[in-house]
């Protein structure tokens, strides 16, 4: 395939302020000329910046060349397909970069190196890989498609913004680092999974969903938990009073989810076939969230 | 000194009677004066094809105080769209029907208002709601005070205390609170709600204080009436919203026995129960009613549709209504025995049956209304709509085929039996002008505001003429307020800061003795921080003028 299937921006020097990347969308870049691409206008700070001014622009020729590093499963997957999918390609330190992603709605983004806040932010579908690390907030209320970090995520990963009634609501978020504070914070759908340690707070006020954790929980997990699932892979957290033993029979649930989580590899590739131990809370709030706690 | 000619502008100001005449109009130093052809100015403007309107007053608005805090934070999405600043010297802000302070001013400004008023301000909280109004660029602005609720007032009722008494204790709490006038909301109802009535019409006892709406009315009117505040009382009447509370509010009105009295959002208490879905419109009972009674004013309320938030000081109907909320959210509380607050956001819709129906009401209001003079443009921002709206509910009176393509979106049965198709009626721009500046201004006593006399204050609005009234009066060419021009064509070009109206009322101090005794054994805050001095509204207004009316009404007993 001759045609640009994408565009590969790679950033020249750090920008003075912030850069608001919200609208840059792989799907809407896919259809234009590397002079549009180059004219199309981002809020830097307070005013306007062209793209051609912090970034070096070059089309993405057909094949894999861009597909470096982080490919899931699930991306090798959709790669295979015959149409390719509209892609962009960043390189440098983008952590002055926010909102990369934002809405997303097809077409994948690439990103060697880290990202700032509000990653991937309300993005429905589509696919983001992430080399290096990224700020507060990523994949807050996402509700399709794929994010996967490499380093570490900031606070509020998979979680609400300020005020709103939902955090993440669909879709997967894979933290291949750290988590901070309040992950999977109100979240009432989808799949979250850390492969390093979770700050304090993990799956507070969480609804439902699945947040799989292969480190060390922070303290108040589970906090004001209203359903949802939270297994943990690793090491088994302490259990706070406001959750309690069930002994149910859950060999085939386990099965299947054990399954469902084996896809993603890693630490969550050789669960153990024997069924972990199921706790219920948090008995403060609704009391209908669940633990499942290796033995 | 500055001196500014506007030229050949097409003059509308109905408290002169001037209707179309196209002359030249002369500024100097923020006030409107007489200037001959030949006297040298610092600029002309030419307005040429332009309609000339002194500055939009608004006299129902919330923009300050506790709730409208509650509905900014309750929305949060209202104020995530980052709207790109048309000029430098905007600051940041943001929201649409839960505008920030400085949002609310640039957004009103731009509309070629020049005034806006708090209808609902509870004196435990007067110094927040003027803080913010202070925060409010552009604007003047004032409050009334929300009486009729609290302990005090309905302790002295309940005891016949003499209604010279009850004056004191208005004059004290308008004086105490910096307010404009005095709002009475379902009166004795929110106090009802604390023990335990969930309805009080205007006949009935509240459980504790044996005292009925009617009497609460009544006094207050009485009170303000022998103060001689200009504002009448204005009135949030009983029973809002329920079907069939026309007969309520037709009773408030008789409560009033001929003193003077405001109806405020009117639409919300005009409803019949007929009709299939026993709801119906009693705008017709309505306006007849208010048409044979000189004495009492209204405003409307419209709705628009969309999403908005409903805030109000109606604890006991706001509770009712928590379940219809969208998003799901309900605040509700008490505030210091002074009154209490519901906020519940809402999204009118047009296939509702309800809301459609609500909305046929307000225009079948404002358009039956024999005398403009006594009918006041207002959504109730935000309530029935965001105050951003005028523009489109000015164009609805104005242009019967353009409410007709709106009504035939609605919901089937109410564009099918609404009365509203029957009424042929379009305002005329003079009319306009009366119910957006000229009218509100006299109800409100501002002798010189809301029109372009010599000697008035230089609040004025140019509307370049356009057949689509909604893009005439949404972006005026030019917006003047006290002769400084702070909006061109949406764009905000100055950002002074508004000035205070208050009212400062006559009445026999020997009343601080028994608000003192009471506030020692029942008030959170003591006696003497309950009073805002002249200079801390200075501060809290952001420095902005101190309006004072001075009222002499002491001594008239009726």
């Amino acid at each position: 395939m001759s045609a640009t299937r994408g565009w590969n921006l790679r950033l020249k020097a750090q920008p003075d302020f912030r850069v608001d990347f919200g609208s840059v969308q792989p799907t809407a870049l896919a259809g234009m000329t590397a002079d549009e691409v180059a004219r199309l206008q981002v809020r830097h700070g307070n005013g306007m910046l062209a793209l051609g001014e912090l970034f070096d622009i070059g089309a993405l020729r057909g094949g894999a060349e861009a597909g470096a590093g982080t490919s899931s499963a699930a991306d090798s997957a959709a790669e295979v397909r015959a149409e390719p999918r509209p892609e962009l390609f960043l390189e440098g330190d983008l952590s002055r970069f926010d909102a990369i992603g934002q809405g997303l709605d097809g077409g994948v983004l690439r990103i060697a190196g880290a990202v700032g806040d509000r990653l991937g932010l309300s993005m429905r579908a589509g696919a983001i890989h992430v080399q290096g690390t990224a700020g507060q907030l990523a994949g807050c209320e996402m509700a399709g498609g794929l994010i996967e970090v490499a380093g570490d995520v900031g606070d509020f990963a998979a979680g609400a913004l300020p005020g709103s009634m939902d955090g993440m609501r669909g879709g997967t978020l894979v933290i291949r680092g750290k988590a901070g504070a309040c992950c999977a914070d109100r979240m009432r759908r989808g799949t979250v999974l850390i492969h390093g340690d979770a700050g304090d707070f993990l799956a507070s006020r969480m609804v439902a969903g699945t947040v799989a954790l292969a480190g060390r929980a922070g303290a108040h997990c589970g906090y004001s938990m209203r359903r949802g699932t939270l297994v943990f892979a690793g090491p088994a957290p302490a259990v706070p009073p406001t959750f309690v033993a069930t002994h149910q029979d859950i060999v085939v649930f386990w099965t299947l989810l054990r399954r469902s989580l084996a896809y993603h590899g890693g630490p969550f590739a050789a669960l153990p076939a024997r069924a972990p131990r199921r706790l219920v809370g948090d008995l403060a709030a609704d009391g209908k969230g669940e633990w499942l706690v290796p033995y | 000194m500055t001196t500014i000619r506007l030229k050949g502008g097409r003059i509308v100001d109905p408290a002169n009677g001037v209707d179309g005449e196209i002359r030249d109009l002369g500024i100097r130093d923020g006030r409107i004066v007489a200037l001959h052809p030949g006297d040298k100015v610092d600029t002309e403007y030419d307005l040429a094809g332009c309609v000339v309107m002194a500055g939009g007053i608004d006299l129902h608005t919330h923009i300050g105080g506790g709730k409208v805090n509650l509905a900014r934070m309750m929305l949060p999405e209202d104020h995530r769209l980052n709207r790109p600043r048309d000029s430098l010297l905007e600051l940041a802000s943001n929201g649409c029907c839960t505008p920030g302070t400085l949002e609310t001013g640039y957004r009103y400004a731009q509309m070629g208002y020049t005034a806006a008023f708090e209808p609902a301000m509870l004196a435990a909280n007067a110094r927040q709601a003027h803080m913010e109004m202070g925060d409010t660029p552009i604007l003047d602005h004032g409050a009334y005070v929300m009486l009729g609720n609290e302990e005090l007032f309905l302790e002295m009722l309940a005891r016949g205390e003499d209604p010279q008494r009850i004056r004191d204790y208005v004059g004290w709490a308008i004086g105490a609170s910096k307010a404009m006038g005095v709002k009475v909301v379902n009166p004795g109802g929110i106090s009802a709600f604390k023990f335990n009535q969930r309805k009080l019409d205007v006949d009935e006892d509240h459980v504790h204080w044996r005292v009925t709406p009617r009497q609460v009315v009544h006094s207050l009117a009485r009170a303000l009436s022998e103060l001689g505040v200009p504002h009448p009382l204005h009135i949030h009447a009983s029973n809002l919203g329920i079907p069939g509370n026309i007969d309520s509010t037709l009773a408030t009105i008789d409560a009033l026995e001929g003193l003077p009295g405001h109806l405020t959002h009117i639409q919300f208490h005009s409803y019949g129960k007929e009709g299939p879905k026993k709801f119906s419109s009693a705008a017709r009972q309505l306006v007849e009613r208010v048409n044979a009674a000189p004495n009492v004013s209204i405003d409307v309320g419209q709705i628009i549709f969309g999403q908005t938030v409903t805030a109000s000081g109606d604890t006991m109907r706001q509770f009712a209504n928590a379940d219809l909320g969208s998003p799901r959210k309900y605040v509700g509380g008490d505030i210091e025995c002074d009154a209490g607050c519901g906020v519940v956001p809402f999204r009118y819709r047009e296939q509702s049956y309800v809301n459609a129906l609500q909305w046929a009401i307000g225009l079948e209001i404002f358009l039956l209304m024999d005398d403009p003079w006594r009918v006041v443009l207002t959504t109730d921002h935000p309530n029935g709509g965001p105050f951003t709206s005028y523009p489109h509910l000015i164009k609805l009176l104005m242009d019967k085929s353009f409410r007709d393509e709106q009504l035939a979106r609605l919901h089937p049965d109410v564009a099918a039996i609404a009365d509203l198709r029957e009424i042929r009626r379009e305002l005329s721009l003079y009319e306009i002008a009366i119910m957006t500046r000229a009218a509100p201004a006299r109800l409100l006593g501002l002798a010189d505001r809301g029109q372009l006399g010599i000697g008035a204050a230089a609040d004025i609005a140019v509307y370049r003429e356009d057949a689509d009234r909604e893009a005439m009066f949404a972006t005026p060419e030019y917006v003047f307020k006290d002769g400084r021009l702070v909006a061109r064509r949406g764009r905000i070009q100055a950002v002074p800061v508004g000035g205070t109206h208050f009212v400062e009322a006559d009445y026999d101090p020997a009343i601080e003795k028994t608000v003192e005794a009471w506030a020692d054994r029942h008030a959170s805050i003591s006696y003497r921080h309950m009073k805002i001095g002249t200079d801390e509204l200075c501060s809290c207004s952001n420095g902005g003028a101190l309006l004072a009316c001075k009222v002499h009404g002491r001594g008239r007993t009726l």
